[in-house]
């Protein structure tokens, strides 16, 4: 344990203050440059910055248990936006326009971990929205803002973590899926059908999407 | 995040673009409600204020500047959004200083606990900081948002960003001390 004089001490110290934005790579080079020569020159700061790191992962932990914001929250907001009245009124689907967008950002752009980073947000926000049965009014539907009645058997499903939200995005919309849950136990997510979908044939589907599926089994089993 | 990509949404949405803040709010609500729900900590008021923060968006993307990232402008939103919730909520002006010093006083870690589970006992000691100091935290580690951003956020000099960081984490090793958690500074 650091004693609390080496504390106060550190509280004047510019590279210890910095410590945190260095372990998240939010420092300008020159204050980089700073933190690296002060962790060459004290070798024991490399405990204080490995303490950094686990700060940051518990923090991150505390902040992904708590759940997604609900479903029903972009049909909300759309509402409220709709009934602003000034809103310009779209021709095309949500859906295709958050992907083009969401594609638009994907590893080119972003690198491929960030592009899983932005896949994993709107999974998790289980908000793949899609324009209700092509209405062009504005009245909006989001994944798992449905109505229950009109969702049939549901499947557990885990997708490949290079799986981007593009790849996901058309799976579901091929398969008229919609996400009702998740993610939970590890990542996975339950999906809904359409009520007439024979669940075997349609899990057999998705293990042959081997590109984005990683894991599909009948909700239950 | 693309902020690039964020800013071309915010201009689209100062010409009335609804499809605009649907996309921004995909790529947004997850983070700014849990931001705001680690400030309130009551889920339906949590996603009262998200969508609060967007419908402002919505009327007011036109005055965005530029001078930030667009996730630090909203999250700036959402922190007066969730101050000013609190504020009423308690019915008096909230001492951020005051807070600060505060710990929050729900559940005390359990140490014979702590030997068992050391990784849900330091998340809870995370959860038991001041308001002032979980704010900072998450904002540093989970919204990696940089010094001056932070500054930008709260309304404070850079230096003061710094210094309450340092105090957050120190105040942290001081509640894994007690609860039984020995570990380098802090």
């Amino acid at each position: 344990m650091m004693s609390d004089k080496v504390m106060e001490k550190a509280e004047f110290n510019e590279a210890e203050l910095l410590l945190p934005w260095y372990a998240t790579g939010k420092l300008s080079d020159q204050e980089m440059r700073i933190v690296d020569e002060y962790l060459a020159d004290h070798p024991e700061a490399a405990d204080r910055l490995e303490s950094v790191r686990e700060e940051q992962h518990l923090t991150i932990e505390g902040n992904e248990a708590i759940r997604a914001p609900g479903a029903s929250a972009l049909k909300r907001l759309m509402d409220d936006i709709a009934a602003e009245g000034d809103a310009r009124t779209q021709s095309a689907g949500l859906f295709e326009r958050i992907g083009a967008y969401l594609t638009a950002l994907s590893p080119q752009a972003m690198g491929v971990a960030a592009a899983a980073c932005v896949a994993l947000l709107v999974v998790q926000a289980g908000v793949i929205g899609t324009m209700v049965g092509g209405d062009r009014s504005g009245s909006f539907e989001t994944a798992t803002g449905g109505s229950a009645a009109l969702l049939g058997p549901v499947a557990i499903v885990a997708f490949q973590d290079t799986a981007t939200v593009t790849d996901i995005s058309n799976l579901l919309g091929e398969t008229n899926a919609q996400i009702v849950r998740g993610p939970v136990n590890g990542g996975t997510y339950e999906i809904a059908f359409p009520k007439d979908t024979d669940l075997d044939a349609m899990i057999a589907n998705l293990l042959e999407r081997k590109e984005v599926v990683k894991l599909a089994l009948r909700s239950g089993s | 995040m693309s902020d690039q990509g964020d800013r071309e949404l915010i201009a689209r949405i100062a010409k009335k673009d609804a499809t605009a803040v649907q996309a921004l709010f995909t790529s947004h609500q997850t983070r700014i409600f849990r931001f705001v729900m680690r400030l309130v900590r009551n889920e339906a008021v949590a996603e009262e204020l998200c969508n609060e923060v967007f419908l402002e968006v919505w009327r007011k993307a036109g005055t965005y500047k530029g001078q930030s990232a667009v996730s630090t402008w909203l999250l700036s939103i959402a922190r007066n959004k969730a101050i000013s919730q609190l504020r009423k909520r308690s019915e008096s002006e909230l001492d951020e200083e005051q807070a600060a010093a505060v710990p929050d006083d729900q559940d005390t870690p359990d140490v014979e606990y702590a030997k068992q589970n050391k990784a849900e006992l330091m998340r809870r000691c995370i959860d038991q900081l001041s308001p002032a100091h979980k704010e900072i935290i998450d904002l540093v580690y989970y919204q990696e948002k940089a010094v001056n951003e932070v500054a930008e956020i709260l309304d404070i000099p850079p230096a003061t960003v710094k210094t309450r960081m340092f105090y957050a984490r120190k105040q942290l090793t001081e509640s894994f001390r007690a609860a039984g958690i020995e570990r380098g500074w802090p």
